[in-house]
């Protein structure tokens, strides 16, 4: 057996000596070195670049690890063979370094989820006692050296360090990769697989016999060199096996965008699109919430939709426009499956793209619905007096016939206000409306709606316009827009409205405010959408004014807005361009 | 003496067209625009049957319902009700509620009331 000193001949790979003859297998050897070296550096270089990159505990742990591993090949190669042989300092800050990199690795892997106690506890007492033993030793012998049996022990507790720690990593690694999507996983595997290798390389070269232009000793190096290719792998794997291993989750993501296109509810872009976004990060379960944090749907691979809610599990939360996607990824997936993530983001773009379709598709929906129930309404009175008079003709008296006639008059009006309204806004939704852009006085504006509304009885409007004031707009929607707020003070508001003007910079602000009751809070955010009226408004108004103001406003360019009058009442802000 | 019959509906031109039709028929037509009426209207004496309509400005048709039983009223009284509503839910819940007939807007006033005869023969 040697030295535990020897070990860095792996990584170090110098060839002291050889058998006479054995030319070839001593250049191979020689070769098989330089590649080593050359090997350990690039790995060290690898981690320390992946946590620049992405940080993080895991990324400084590895950046540790192979940093560590790197500066035992470089200092193995130039300082143990070009220092003071009698110096053991040199040899001593290898061997520390050497028995830190499983302990690192190890730290690595702790940084994913915490081993248990007994694990812990061994693994740290394993390497203090490597670390110490280093440093207590009076000299670690070089290869070849006859050792003491203070010696032989240490170089017992340095391979079990080693051995134990590497197969806890080797174990996790693996066992954690299967709730993984296939790059997190075959990175994952990639890890487990170098650090055995890695394990089987140092032991067997401890154990084997000083000869290092032998065979096995060569096998032995290359077994290490292929280890540090397949750390690399796993902790950087190029674009290219990047990609390949990304298959799977890119068809669950064409999947996904597919089945998108042709759900028609909230509900639906849930149910279709969580499986395949459980699928493309290797999830087990995902959701999807709304901006208040409801849950929209949810999916679990085992079908237990429940099971996702268990206290060990906190999801990885992607935000989006309208809420947010949750997936329950593995403790390793934000580190290893990076670029599945990735993917995700983008499936979450085209999540809030359906979204916001559905949402059109179903306003649209309630649209036709509300508008066919308020066309139900005046209908109603038509066709029962249609058929009362057709049924009766012959025996209604002059007052009866008045006052089915006086309905049918009524309501018919109201159908036809009702379906004006509804061809408004479908015009202006088309932007079919013809605005013109002209300098409207304001005063007079005022006048023509209140002649065109007159105030109810019981209620007065107190004007405070001065004749000069005008706005940027077309003349008629701008009166259009005054008999709609005015109608709806009328309606809704107090006994007396008040109507002003005022310059505010570059735009006039038209005001009608009254001292009503005003709007209930949860309708004031909806106030302007069509059909929006409060629970008292029972048949009065066909539900579309303050939404065709507010379209009619924004055409011109202005804006409309709703706010609390004080010290009650309703206060609505027309802001519209001023003509120069 | 005639039947009389309350009709609930907060719309006048609905109203006055169901009343009208009523009267012309021979009932006694007790007319509410609003569900404190009809309830007032209920304590006054017990109709023989009610029109009532679902959406009432100060409260629902239910509740009217609700109200008009615990005051003692209505136990016997056929209800027809007069919604805008079609959806199969609300009409379930009608027949659960013990309500005769269910009548969705726009309606023949002839047939209405041809329906009110009928129930009230059967009662």
């Amino acid at each position: 057996m040697r030295s535990p000193g020897s070990a860095p001949t792996m990584v170090r790979g110098r060839v002291t000596r050889a058998r006479l003859g054995d030319m070839t297998m001593q250049q191979a050897a020689q070769i098989l070195e330089n590649l080593s070296l050359a090997a350990f550096a690039l790995l060290g270089a690898i981690g320390l670049r992946e946590w620049r990159r992405h940080r993080g505990p895991a990324a400084a742990w590895a950046a540790g690890a192979f940093g560590v591993l790197a500066l035992v090949a470089v200092a193995g190669r130039f300082l143990l063979e070009d220092g003071d042989p009698e110096s053991p300092w040199e040899r001593k800050v290898v061997v520390v370094a050497l028995v830190l990199f499983p302990y690192l690795l190890y730290r690595f892997m702790g940084s994913f989820g915490r081993p248990s106690p007994l694990i812990a506890r061994v693994a740290g007492a394993l390497t203090l006692a490597a670390v110490a033993g280093a440093l207590i030793l009076s000299r670690i012998p070089a290869e070849g050296e006859m050792r003491s049996a203070a010696a032989s022990v240490y170089a017992v507790v340095v391979l079990a360090q080693w051995t134990f720690l590497f197969t806890v990593v080797t174990v996790r690694l693996w066992r954690g990769a299967r709730q993984h999507s296939v790059l997190a996983r075959r990175r994952m595997r990639l890890l487990a697989l170098a650090s055995t290798g890695m394990n089987v390389a140092i032991v067997l070269l401890t154990l084997s016999p000083a000869d290092e232009g032998s065979a096995l000793n060569v096998a032995l190096q290359a077994l290490g060199i292929l280890a540090a290719a397949l750390f690399g792998l796993g902790l950087a794997p190029p674009r290219l096996l990047r990609l390949a291993w990304r298959g799977p989750a890119q068809a669950a993501l064409r999947s996904a965008v597919q089945d998108l296109m042709s759900a028609r509810s909230r509900e639906e872009v849930a149910a279709r699109m969580l499986p395949h976004a459980a699928g493309v990060v290797g999830a087990r379960a995902a959701a999807l919430v709304d901006g208040a944090g409801r849950a929209v749907g949810s999916y679990s691979v085992d079908g237990d939709a429940h099971a996702m809610g268990a206290a060990d599990a906190e999801p990885l939360r992607l935000p989006l426009r309208s809420g947010a996607l949750l997936v329950w990824i593995g403790p390793y997936a934000p580190y290893f499956g990076q670029d599945e993530l990735e993917l995700l983001r983008s499936l979450g773009v085209l999540v809030d793209l359906a979204l916001d379709r559905c949402d059109a598709a179903e306003r649209e929906r309630e649209f036709v619905a509300n508008a066919a129930h308020e066309l139900r309404t005046p209908l109603t009175t038509v066709f029962g007096v249609a058929t009362t008079l057709a049924e009766y003709h012959d025996t209604l008296g002059g007052r009866e016939a008045q006052e089915l006639l006086g309905a049918l008059r009524r309501q018919s009006e109201r159908a036809r206000f009702l379906i004006n309204n509804l061809l408004d806004l479908a015009q202006i939704d088309r932007g079919a409306l013809l605005m013109r852009r002209e300098s409207v006085p304001l005063a007079a504006a005022v006048r023509r709606a209140l002649e065109a509304a007159p105030p109810p009885d019981g209620v007065r409007v107190d004007v405070l316009i001065d004749e000069a004031a005008t706005v940027l707009g077309d003349a008629g929607r701008v009166e259009q827009v005054i008999v709609n707020l005015l109608t709806n003070s009328y309606r809704y508001g107090g006994p007396t409205i008040q109507v002003e003007a005022a310059r505010r910079g570059a735009t006039t602000a038209l005001v009608v405010a009254d001292d009503g009751p005003g709007i209930p809070p949860e309708l004031a955010s909806v106030l302007f959408e069509p059909f929006r009226r409060g629970p008292d408004a029972q048949g009065r108004g066909s539900g579309l004014g303050l939404a065709i103001c507010r379209r009619l406003v924004e055409a011109m360019g202005g804006e409309i807005a709703y706010e609390a009058n004080s010290p009650s009442g309703a206060r609505f802000t027309v802001r519209l361009g001023r003509a120069a | 003496m005639k039947p009389t019959i309350l009709v609930v509906e907060d719309e006048p031109d609905i109203l006055m067209l169901v009343g009208l039709t009523l009267e012309r028929a021979g009932f006694e037509a007790l007319r509410a625009v609003s569900g404190s009426e009809a309830i007032e209207k209920l304590r006054e004496a017990e109709p023989a049957l009610v029109i009532l309509d679902l959406r009432l400005p100060d409260m629902d048709g239910w509740m009217v319902l609700e109200e008009g039983r615990r005051m003692g009223r209505l136990r016997n009284s056929p209800v027809i009700i007069l919604s805008a509503h079609a959806s199969p839910s609300t009409i379930a819940t009608a027949e659960e509620r013990g309500a005769a007939r269910y009548f969705t807007k726009p309606f023949r006033p002839s047939e209405l009331v041809e329906e009110v005869r009928e129930l009230l023969r059967a009662g």
